[in-house]
């Protein structure tokens, strides 16, 4: 008999030990997991809302593919449905450790503004230079069209054709980079930023260096355009 | 009157006695230039003074001439040269013109795609832009209580 009282009292003092602590937090604690609760919710509003409208960016693209358009679509998508599930849990978290678990998923797993966001703008970066890069193209053509009338005419064009050569270099040059770094940057997800972070700087960079290959394309365009002008009857 | 008297008493006189018709002729004759008053000094110098005058209106009708030759020369050379001039002109104006070729409907579609190019860059920068920013908005600015 005594020894089934020990027993018994042995393995309620176990219990005890066992469980109390996980539940019960003390007010200290209590505060601490609903601040963490409280601002994983506006972080996570926060994201939600920046995604929704990369959302839009990406629908407003003219040349991405049908294919990455649908991806980058599908990407920010899953991302807005995981943050909301994260959301959901994280208000239900009733210790610590979990609460700071899922909060800090909130940056690991989804890299929302680390990666994400900026990979959507940087695609529609690209998109809008192969856009602009399309246009020069048929620019180009046209231009031929002109020289060879010009030419039927008696016109000397040879400067023309110099300046529109160099345009079709910068242009081609602009191109070669858009290219590359769209396919590059819509592969990228967050586990490549955590791995490294400044997996976006040098494609930023490099963009930087298409803009200005276009902007000094457009310069000679114009150019060009008023040399025909000069050999032109008004 | 006496004097008239004493004149027609004096042809009287010449009157007398019977000439003969060549006397009567010489005598006429003389009677003739001693009627004629002598020349004054005056009127000894007035044939140089016609002759001067005439030269005169000779050389005034020359300047006349000359003047008016020359001012019709002068206008008519400038004359010249402004139409010569305009025809330089209209011609240089011509050979420029023929010189360049006709525009074609090429010439606007180019206008056109330089306008869609120049819209292009401009929204280009703009998304430059705002992925620049994007690095200055990092995950790092969130803030999760540690402790």
């Amino acid at each position: 008999m005594t020894r089934r009282i020990i027993t018994l009292i042995t393995i309620l003092v176990a219990t005890c030990t066992l469980t109390v602590p996980a539940f019960a937090l003390t007010s200290t604690e209590q505060t601490k997991l609903t601040t963490i609760i409280s601002k994983g919710n506006q972080e996570i509003e926060r994201r939600i809302t920046a995604l929704n409208e990369a959302s839009k960016v990406v629908a407003q693209t003219e040349k991405l593919s049908a294919g990455d358009k649908q991806a980058l679509t599908y990407e920010i998508n899953s991302t807005v449905a995981g943050l909301t599930a994260l959301k959901g849990k994280l208000a239900v978290d009733t210790t610590l450790i979990d609460a700071r678990t899922d909060a800090r998923s909130i940056l690991t797993q989804y890299r929302v503004y680390a990666l994400v966001l900026p990979k959507a703008r940087l695609v529609k970066v690209t998109d809008g230079q192969i856009a602009l890069e399309a246009k020069f193209s048929d620019l180009s053509t046209k231009f031929l069209q002109r020289f060879s009338e010009l030419k039927a005419a008696g016109q000397d064009i040879s400067t023309l054709e110099v300046t529109l050569s160099n345009m079709n270099i910068k242009v081609e040059n602009a191109s070669a980079i858009s290219a590359a770094i769209q396919t590059k940057v819509i592969a990228l997800q967050p586990s490549d930023y955590n791995t490294d972070h400044t997996i976006l700087s040098g494609d930023r960079d490099q963009l930087k260096t298409a803009h200005d290959d276009l902007t000094a394309a457009r310069a000679d365009a114009k150019t060009i355009s008023d040399g025909i002008k000069a050999l032109t009857k008004k | 009157m006496e004097e008239i008297a004493s004149t027609t008493d004096a042809d009287q006189e010449h009157d007398v006695g019977a000439l003969s018709p060549e006397a009567t002729n010489v005598e006429d004759s003389m009677r003739q230039e001693l009627d004629t008053p002598a020349l004054t000094s005056e009127e000894k110098q007035e044939p140089k003074g016609k002759g001067r005058r005439f030269a005169l209106i000779i050389l005034g009708v020359i300047f006349v001439g000359v003047v008016t030759f020359g001012t019709y020369y002068v206008l008519h050379a400038m004359q010249t040269k402004n139409n010569t001039s305009s025809v330089k002109t209209t011609t240089t104006t011509k050979t420029d013109t023929a010189q360049k070729a006709p525009a074609t409907a090429t010439d606007a579609a180019i206008d056109t795609s330089l306008n869609s190019i120049d819209s292009g860059i401009t929204q280009a920068t703009t998304d430059q832009s705002s992925a620049s920013s994007a690095v200055s908005d990092s995950d790092q600015q969130i803030t999760v209580p540690t402790e």
